[in-house]
This record gives structure tokens, sequence and C-alpha cells, in this order.
């Protein structure tokens, strides 16, 4: 099996993982290994950071997915997983490439957001927001405008001279009315979760391997009754960092492995840099009729 | 330890900061909240890496803004409480 691509790191994997893009950059050794192997219930030396999740003092994060399996994410790049037998390979795959990316995410100081990421000329445009609100559903409509998609659920942000995003890979997680909406079907696609009317969508064409700058960041929000509807900037930094910290995945996990410096600096740096905006629309009206709006607030 | 004219403040060390625009933003790590400071209130905590006795604090910003004394020290000790509410310095002495 050919090693994939994420988020600039080379992931070789036990499991297929036909998500991600084939691993095509360098010669490189492995950054990350996958595993089905012996996972421990706890970990020695381990701290509760949630009920699910224990860290220790080497950065290690394990975590425990009821009815799924176990998780083991060492710092140096191997994760050892433990299935359920009940558990379905696209459920595996889900918390691997969604719960441990984060984990993964925060032992590298790297900011991970909730949120989906298209390619807009030349830059990054993230959509963020809460389970619902249309993140999804933005990325797969600019994908058929031939745009690339760089992430669907975490966003991976890395700050140092200047703010990127890595790519993760092109897989949407969409409701069936959404891709039946798209005039598409969800034959053939697989189930989010056992039982769940959310499937997951592949846009292999819509993949991409380099770092983009990031250029905007959307915060998606339903539209109260009476409240109007539209795209606004905001300015106060206190709010910024706020929404940003908000929409980070697992925000106390970079403290408990000693990186809330790094995540602050990065936040910091895209609230002085990065326009961030809200966009808050009617949770009735399709999330596809702000796409010409997005585009001309990017292009300012 | 009950704030006044005579009391020596320090930060402490906790906060990280970094300035947005023209805010100088903390972030309390541990209690997961931010702060922002103004220019002025910026320049306060910067003085404050060392500890430093409130009137001499008041006396440097006298020299540095048009403000009654009087008002210089009713509005740095109102900032100072705020910042000793929300564990940000120490008052020594």
């Amino acid at each position: 099996m050919a090693d994939g691509y994420l988020c600039g790191w080379r992931i070789r994997s036990a499991i297929p993982l036909p998500e991600l893009m084939p691993w095509t950059v360098d010669e490189r050794p492995a950054d990350l290994t996958v595993e089905i192997g012996e996972v421990p219930e706890r970990l020695p030396g381990g701290r509760e950071a949630s009920s699910f999740l224990q860290v220790d003092d080497d950065g290690a994060c394990l975590l425990g997915v009821p009815e799924v399996g176990r998780f083991l994410v060492r710092p140096s790049g191997a994760i050892t997983i433990r299935p359920l037998p009940e558990a379905s390979p696209a459920e595996i795959r889900l918390f691997l490439l969604g719960s441990v990316l984060g984990f993964i995410c925060h032992q590298h100081g790297l900011l991970p957001l909730h949120g989906s990421c298209v390619e807009m000329d030349g830059g990054a445009v993230a959509f963020c927001g809460h389970s619902g609100v249309g993140k999804s559903t933005l990325a797969l409509n600019f994908a058929r405008r031939g745009r690339r998609v760089l992430s669907d659920d975490v966003c991976v942000i890395e700050s140092v001279d200047q703010v990127l995003v890595r790519p993760s890979f092109p897989r949407l997680k969409l409701w069936r009315d959404t891709i039946e909406d798209a005039a598409l079907s969800t034959e053939g696609l697989e189930r989010n979760r056992r039982g769940q009317e959310k499937y997951h969508y592949l846009v292999h064409e819509a993949g991409f391997r380099e770092p983009l700058p990031l250029r905007a960041i959307f915060l998606l929000r339903a539209a109260g009754p009476g409240e109007s509807t539209g795209i606004e900037r905001l300015s106060d930094a206190l709010d910024i960092l706020t929404a940003l910290t908000a929409q980070t995945f697992r925000p106390r996990l970079s403290q408990l492995l000693g990186k809330a410096a790094q995540l602050f600096q990065a936040r910091a740096r895209i609230a002085s840099s990065v326009p961030v905006f809200t966009l808050a629309r009617r949770p009735d009206s399709p999330p596809e009729l702000w796409l010409n709006d997005i585009e001309a607030t990017v292009r300012g | 330890m009950a704030l006044s004219r005579i009391s020596e403040v320090v930060r402490r060390p906790h906060p990280l900061e970094a300035a947005v625009g023209d805010t100088q933003v903390l972030l309390d790590a541990e209690q997961g909240l931010y702060f922002g400071l103004n220019a002025v209130a910026a320049g306060i905590w910067r003085r404050l890496e060392q500890p430093l006795r409130v009137d001499d604090l008041c006396r440097m910003l006298g020299a540095e803004y048009a403000a009654a004394p009087a008002r210089i020290e009713e509005d740095v000790l109102a900032f100072l409480t705020r910042l000793e509410a929300q564990n940000l310095i120490e008052i020594r002495a």
C-alpha cells in the first residue's frame, strides 16, 4: 500500500486510508505510522484530559471511543489502534483522521481549527462553526466550481514566518440531503457512523499537497429570528482570539502538552494578519447562495 | 494584601502575551482567559516587569501624561485592583 500525504507528513498505514492523496513529495522515511495492535485501557502515569482521553508526561495521548476502539498516539508519530469488533472501517478512520489528527497537531504545536478549507486564488480560506452550520456544504460547492479542497473537519494551521494551512485530504462529510441536493448519489459511499445518514464523499480531483497562506477565515453561524444576515469583519482583537479559541479542536490539550504558548502566538498572528469574518445566514437558506459574496469578500 | 500607594506590585509570570493591532493581549492559559490592554494600560504592564511601588509608578505616569496627580493615582489604583482580581499581579509589602 502506498504511503499517504497528511498535512505535510508521510503516513504509512496498516489499514487502507482511501481519503488520503498518495505521498509524492520526497523520499523521506514515514513521519507517521499506523498499526493495529494491543492498546492498554490506561496510560501509565497518564492524566485525564476528558472521560475518553488521557495524556502522559511524554506527550502520548490515549483516546478510548466507546463501540469504536482505542487509539494510542505517541509523540514520535507511532499510532496504534485497537479496534473493537463492532467498529466499521469508516468509523476507525473517522477518529484517526479527526481526533487523532487533532492530537498530532497539538503534539507539534500546530493549530487545529474545526473547519473546512478551500483554495482561492493561491491562498486558503477556512470555514469554521458548529456542526451542521454548512462548513462541508460550502466546501462541496466550491469544489464543484473547480476549487481545491484542503480540509473538511480539521484545518491544520502552521504559523512560523507566515500563517499557512497544511492540506489534509479532500474528503467531505455530507448529509444525504446535501448530496442529493447537489444531484449526487450516496450509492457506493461509506457511512460516517453506523446508522447515520451522513456519508464520506471523496473529491480526489480536488486534492492538493502544498501548504497555502491563510487568506481569510469565515465563522459561520445561523442568524436568529429578526437578526440580519450577511458578512461582517471582526475588528476587536479579543473577539477574534476568543472566536479562534472556540474553534480550536480541544483547546485545553495544548496546555497539557506544554504547547499553549505556541498556539497562543499562532492565534495572535492570525488576529494580526488574517481577516476574520462572521457569516450569519438563515438556517433554512442554502449555504451555496453565499459563494459569490464569499469570493468577493476574500478578493476585497 | 491591601493595595495602597505605598504597595509594591509586580507581574505574575504566567500570562502569555502578544501585540494584536493596537491591543496588547494577555492570555492566562491556566484560566483560559484573554485580557486586552490599550496603549496606556500596556505601558503600565510593561513597567510592572520589575517590582515597583505604586507612588513611583504614578510619578512616572505623571511625567508622561498631562493629568492631575490625584486623578492618575485614582486610575492607577483602579487598574491595579482589576489586575489583582484577575490574579495577573502580585502585591507585596
